[in-house]
């Protein structure tokens, strides 16, 4: 494909998501874009980052951001001063007048008053840390120890955050009895505002799959797993938090305001390598590993060469599989339910109560939620008959 | 030209050994094709042939050559490469003098040089054995030369040493060529004879036959009868490839070359036939004809149903084409209407498959493949089946009888054991055991062709570091102990995946073949019960569970994008399903019977 200036001029307003595909050490679940730490890359990719972002701040200047989410990879390995370095730049090319949430990512073993105290002062009001499990989350190839997690969420506080996230995986190998329910509790106990709740899923290039593959590692089973789905929303919904993603948990207005516009198909901007944009109908995906977006920003290119337009119908297949992971559901085209081939499929749902139908709302119930999936799979493709007879 | 000035030879090698590339260095050589024109592999015309690296339908070219300022003709005539095409390769080897044996200086002999090599020295053919490959850093060409002495029992000392890649030793090849293949010999004003080792259809002209004059002359005008089929044709054209085709004044001894002759359908030409003239018939012909059937069927069915008439056009036209494929309607209670087709064998099936989903774009389920059983029912009546589906009641059938063929197998004697045990376990019986030279062993057995259709010849290479070669032809039918299994898909008989299989085997098999469709049947709404049925008794049953769980726990920024792509891919997979009752079974379910084997 030829390289396309996409065409912004109806753009308000929208976000800002940074990639920081570095770590240290690599998870055993995970499959994410992201390379193995070292200091020169770190230097390197940051300052040719800067640089992406005032190219971009110039092409959409004056276009309001609403929120800003640093996540990768582990950006807090970027450390204190280069992280300032990068929200400066944020602030001096963009509008961030009206800058609603600005997140970063941070490692518990990385969660410094120092640092936290320094992304404060850079205009960070919320932060995210993957703690997983409290117990033993060495095992998972986590570098935080469980007391080194229960300190970083002391840090954050005293640092002044009041809107935090952790990030908790159940459906774990070698749990020692009752380690979710009690991870739970604890992190309950803690007034935390914001929790992301996993099911372990394995991608395809993760250590733990090749393990999985060769019998080497034994899951739990399907039946604990939806046990452990259920009885976290029981648990957390009894502790004031509202379940309002499939995987993620919020008391009252703690809400994640950057992912919900991911789930509303709202506007964002991916800067970094493997980081992802959704203009409008532009789709791009920054390269990956960050030897290749280096490249390409050192040929001073700023668009990547395949930028997709997607059609109408796509991005409806888009909005449906993004906005049923929420709760609150999707309202969709009035229209839509004369079709039949719709209304046959959401009827059948309906009837075997996997969602629910409120006006043109569609919502997936509880009973749903575990196959939400194959709920979504049956209503996207009922977008063929949908846009055959437009 | 004098028939003195003549060479005929075909070029033996193992997939990936390069025999396609040094039949392109030999044209480029030759002048004939220039480097700039050549497509590469020029004799593998159609793409599939080039992608799966395998020749199918033969070719042959004519090609002048100067040695020693003597000009000669040398004709290549070019092999299918598969056990399936046995005879056919016996054939094109027949049209032959001479062989060159290309042997992977990397790699060393494998199996299935042998099967040919074999056919060769079986038709005396001079066999020039040529190490391939030799730019290469592993390869060891004296440790090769030596495995083709030790291993086919011909020198090999003299070897051109060759890359075909680079070009190197392509010199050496013709001039061993030249100085080692016999001429042909015949009369040119004998009466004709001359054998078919190869077929095509042409839209323009009808069907052509490849033919090597063995003695006398023909020429356009002549009246011609094919022997064993007895059909009366007169000549339009005489011609050869060099390598397009250019009409000859006329063909005589020892010249390759083609005729058209008005003939309508590929059917009518046989490989393996004799032309001769009608006036002046010759005396003998060519031995060892053999009309080819086919010896596997199975059903091909449009995964949707109104394409039943795009497959019923492109099976015609693949027809006119490949005498040895077949086609004719059926139905099926689970697939609706389809066809039953005929194949040489499993291979030979593939490519028929692969050719219609890539030429003409068809979706496809292929059941399993079966053989031919011969029912003889208690009322005396014996009829014919092709199709498991299709055995009548059981309370009123006498006997089943199913084919039989005899197999020769080539094997070092280090490794008669694994062959015997392979054999033994496929109900073979051992006929004869011979000695070919002090380490090779040639073992003959009576083998069911059910038992070796599917996965015989690969086990038969694994099971012997690929150091085995075999050839069969069919024998006879005689009575088995066979029953019919059924396949029942959550109660429901589904007619397209019943099987037959011998008595004693009947358990293990069927539990092998639903194991095997439970990891090809996703999980659906609901649980999905497979059952193995002798009659109304159930022998095995496995369950895909209902899913309970289909959730993306993370779903952020480019997962969207991502997912959208995703489930874009899912509903085409979904396309390859068949809806059968309530449940969705992919292409590859249908075809489990022949994965059971890589357990």
């Amino acid at each position: 494909m030829s390289i396309l200036q996409p065409d912004f001029k109806s753009l308000q307003n929208f976000s800002i998501y940074i990639h920081f595909p570095v770590c240290k050490t690599i998870c055993a679940y995970c499959d994410f874009p992201r390379v193995k730490f070292t200091n020169n890359l770190i230097d390197e990719y940051i300052s040719a980052l800067i640089k992406d972002i005032r190219f971009w701040g110039n092409l959409l200047s004056g276009k309001r951001v609403d929120t800003v989410y640093i996540g990768g990879g582990t950006p807090s390995l970027a450390g204190a001063d280069l992280l300032k370095n990068v929200s400066c730049a944020l602030s001096e090319s963009f509008n961030l007048e009206l800058l609603q949430e600005f997140t970063v990512e941070v490692n518990p073993d990385d969660a410094s008053f120092q640092l936290l105290e320094t992304l404060r002062e850079a205009g960070v009001n919320r932060i995210s840390m993957g703690i997983q499990t409290l117990h033993n989350p060495e095992r998972i190839g986590r570098r935080h120890s469980g007391e080194k997690a229960l300190e970083a969420i002391s840090n954050i506080k005293k640092s002044g955050y009041t809107n935090f996230n952790a990030d908790l995986i159940f459906g774990l190998p070698d749990c020692v009895e009752n380690e979710f329910q009690q991870n739970l509790e604890i992190l309950t106990s803690l007034d935390i505002p914001h929790l992301s709740v996993y099911g372990l899923t394995l991608g395809e290039h993760s250590y733990w799959t090749e393990l999985y593959k060769k019998g080497q590692l034994i899951l739990p089973e399907e039946e604990s797993w939806i046990n452990d789905f259920y009885s976290a929303r029981d648990f957390l919904e009894s502790h004031g938090y509202s379940h309002y993603e499939i995987s993620n948990y919020a008391k009252t207005g703690y809400e994640s305001r950057h992912n919900q516009v991911y789930w509303n198909l709202g506007y964002w901007l991916g800067l970094g390598s493997g980081s992802s944009s959704s203009l409008g109908n532009y789709r791009f995906t920054m390269e990956f590993p960050p030897q290749n977006y280096l490249q390409r920003l050192a040929m001073g290119k700023h668009f990547p060469e395949d930028i997709e337009i997607v059609t109408a119908k796509e991005e409806w297949s888009e909005k449906l599989l993004s906005g049923l992971r929420m709760t609150a559901g999707i309202s969709v085209p009035r229209d839509w339910f004369s079709n039949e081939c719709f209304r046959n499929v959401t009827r059948n749902l309906f009837n075997q109560d996997l969602i629910a139908i409120d006006d043109c709302k569609i919502k997936i119930t509880r009973k749903g939620i575990i196959r939400s999936d194959n709920i979504i799979f049956m209503i996207i493709e009922t977008l063929d008959s949908i846009f055959e007879k437009q | 030209m004098d028939s003195k000035f003549i060479r005929n030879f075909s070029i033996i090698a193992h997939i990936d050994h390069g025999k396609s590339t040094l039949a392109d260095r030999i044209l480029e050589k030759t002048g004939l094709v220039s480097e700039r024109d050549m497509r590469a592999q020029y004799l593998d015309r159609m793409d599939l042939e080039r992608e799966r690296g395998i020749t199918i339908k033969a070719q042959s070219v004519r090609i002048p050559y100067k040695y020693k300022g003597q000009d000669y003709i040398i004709n290549l005539i070019d092999t299918p490469g598969h056990v399936d095409f046995n005879y056919e390769v016996s054939k094109s080897l027949a049209a032959c003098e001479g062989a060159v044996l290309v042997v992977d200086a990397t790699q060393g002999v494998e199996a299935q040089t042998l099967a040919n090599v074999y056919l060769a020295i079986d038709q005396n053919l001079e066999i020039i054995p040529v190490l391939n490959k030799i730019d290469l850093p592993s390869a060891d060409p004296e440790g090769v030369a030596e495995e083709i002495e030790e291993i086919i029992g011909i020198g090999a000392k003299d070897a051109p040493l060759v890359s075909a890649k680079e070009g190197i030793g392509i010199d050496e090849v013709l001039a061993q060529v030249i100085e080692r293949v016999p001429h042909p010999v015949g009369d040119p004003s004998a009466p004709l004879r001359a054998l078919i080792f190869d077929s095509w259809y042409d839209s323009y002209v009808g069907a052509i036959a490849l033919v090597r004059i063995g003695e006398g002359t023909i020429k356009k005008g002549d009246q011609i009868l094919f022997v064993a089929s007895k059909g009366v044709y007169e000549v339009t054209k005489v011609g050869v490839f060099i390598p397009d085709a250019v009409e000859v004044s006329e063909l005589t001894v020892g010249d390759v070359g083609y005729i058209i002759a008005n003939i309508k359908e590929i059917s009518d030409i046989h490989v393996g036939d004799t032309v001769t003239h009608k006036s002046r018939p010759c005396v003998e012909p060519y031995p060892g004809f053999r009309k080819i059937l086919p010896m596997v069927y199975s059903g091909l069915y449009p995964v949707e149903n109104e394409d039943y008439g795009d497959l019923k056009d492109a099976l015609e036209k693949l027809t006119l084409n490949d005498s040895s494929f077949q086609f004719e309607p059926e139905t099926s209670v689970a697939l609706g209407f389809g066809f039953r087709c005929g194949y040489l064998g499993l291979l030979h099936m593939e490519v028929i498959q692969e050719r219609l989903e890539r030429e003409y774009d068809l979706n496809l389920i292929t059941t399993a493949p079966t053989v031919t059983y011969k029912i003889v029912m208690k009322d005396g009546e014996e009829i014919w089946i092709d199709n498991p589906a299709k055995l009548p009641n059981i309370m009123k059938i006498e006997s089943i009888y199913e084919p039989f063929i005899k197999a020769d197998i080539h094997v070092p004697e280090e490794y008669v054991g694994p062959v015997m045990k392979l054999a033994l376990d496929r109900r073979g019986e051992q006929l004869n055991l011979q000695y070919h030279g002090h380490k090779r062993v040639i073992i003959t057995y009576k083998l069911p062709l059910a038992e070796i259709i599917f996965d015989f010849y690969d086990k038969l290479k694994s099971n012997t570091r690929g150091y085995a070669s075999m050839d069969y032809e069919p024998i006879d039918y005689e009575p088995s102990d066979l029953v019919k299994v059924d396949i029942l898909v959550n109660g429901d008989p589904v007619d397209a995946l019943s099987i037959i299989t011998h008595r004693t085997k009947s358990y293990d098999r069927s539990f092998a073949l639903i194991r095997k469709m439970k990891e090809y049947i996703p999980r659906q709404q609901y649980e999905v019960a497979i059952q193995a049925a002798i009659g109304t008794k159930i022998i095995a049953r496995v369950t895909v569970k209902a899913f309970r769980k289909n959730v993306t726990a993370k779903c952020y920024g480019g997962d969207i994008s991502r997912k959208r792509k995703l489930l874009e891919k899912q509903k085409q997979g979904k396309k390859r399903m068949k809806m059968v009752g309530t449940v969705e079974i992919p292409q590859e379910a249908f075809l489990a019977v022949l994965k059971v084997g890589d357990e």
